[in-house]
């Protein structure tokens, strides 16, 4: 059985080398470089022609690799043409897609650092006012003590009768010089008595 | 088509500067000359015999070379 060759065969075998012709409306420069290039591990490579009308790769078998079949050669470059095209259109397809996966991996990066970023220091030339109460040396801010858990200290019982049993007013004034103890004492107590409220309609 | 000929000791390489830029030529004649007596002017790159290298094989390498750093350039 003859074996036909192809109408579309771009493959010429010489003895020693082969060409192939290639179309540069089909595939773009550097398509042709890439496949090209996937070859240079079984055979040495050279690009010749007119860009605009055809392009011609010659390709000769390395000397320490002689059982290299042109042919098959030739055909697996074809392939790796289409193959590098399809790359060439996916990534000319995703190009945006890929920025924008890069860029959100880049912010979430940067948001991450940002965490642990110290917080900006003030401005050393302004006087800030600070309403806080600072704690004096020895000053309890939060107390720790919790009904039943631990006594209270004798002043600290006196402060809660004084506050659950209202002091005379001449009490207050007890040792205090020139105070009419007496007078002060008639002074109706300000605090209202709950009959107070009685007469209220 | 014969891009590489052989005489008097000397590859002559003869390649189409609308496939292989001059800028790219250039680097690859500095790369070869540590190893290599090159040179090249407008039209042909020439490679002298330096020791008992073969030619053919260097003239040939070279023509590699140039396709990986156009490759390489592309990446960039």
């Amino acid at each position: 059985m003859v074996e036909e060759d192809s109408i579309l065969d771009n493959i010429e075998i010489h003895k020693n080398f082969a060409i192939i012709s290639i179309n540069p409306k089909l595939y773009p420069l550097s398509v042709i470089y890439s496949a090209a290039y996937w070859l240079l591990d079984r055979v040495h490579v050279i690009i010749d022609g007119d860009p605009d009308t055809e392009i011609l790769v010659e390709i000769r078998p390395k000397k320490d690799l002689k059982e290299i079949d042109l042919k098959e050669i030739g055909y697996e470059f074809n392939d790796e043409l289409i193959n590098y095209s399809v790359y060439t259109v996916q990534a000319t397809r995703n190009k945006r897609l890929r920025e924008v996966i890069i860029e959100h991996a880049l912010a979430g990066n940067t948001k991450g650092q940002q965490s642990f970023n110290p917080r900006p220091q003030a401005n050393l030339n302004q006087k800030q006012q600070c309403n806080i109460k600072t704690p004096q040396s020895g000053e309890q801010i939060a107390g720790n003590w919790k009904p039943g858990e631990q006594p209270l200290e004798n002043d600290q019982l006196e402060t809660v009768k004084q506050r659950s049993e209202p002091i005379k007013n001449d009490s207050l004034f007890k040792g205090v010089p020139g105070i009419d103890t007496e007078g002060i004492t008639n002074v109706k107590d300000y605090r209202h008595k709950p009959e107070d409220f009685n007469k209220i309609d | 088509m014969n891009h590489l000929t052989i005489e008097n000791n000397k590859c002559i390489i003869k390649l189409n500067k609308k496939f292989y830029p001059e800028s790219i030529i250039d680097k690859a004649v500095k790369a070869f000359m540590k190893d290599y007596e090159i040179s090249a002017d407008k039209d042909n790159i020439i490679i002298k015999k330096k020791e008992n290298e073969n030619l053919e094989i260097v003239g040939y390498q070279f023509c590699d070379y140039l396709l990986s750093l156009i490759q390489e350039e592309g990446l960039i």
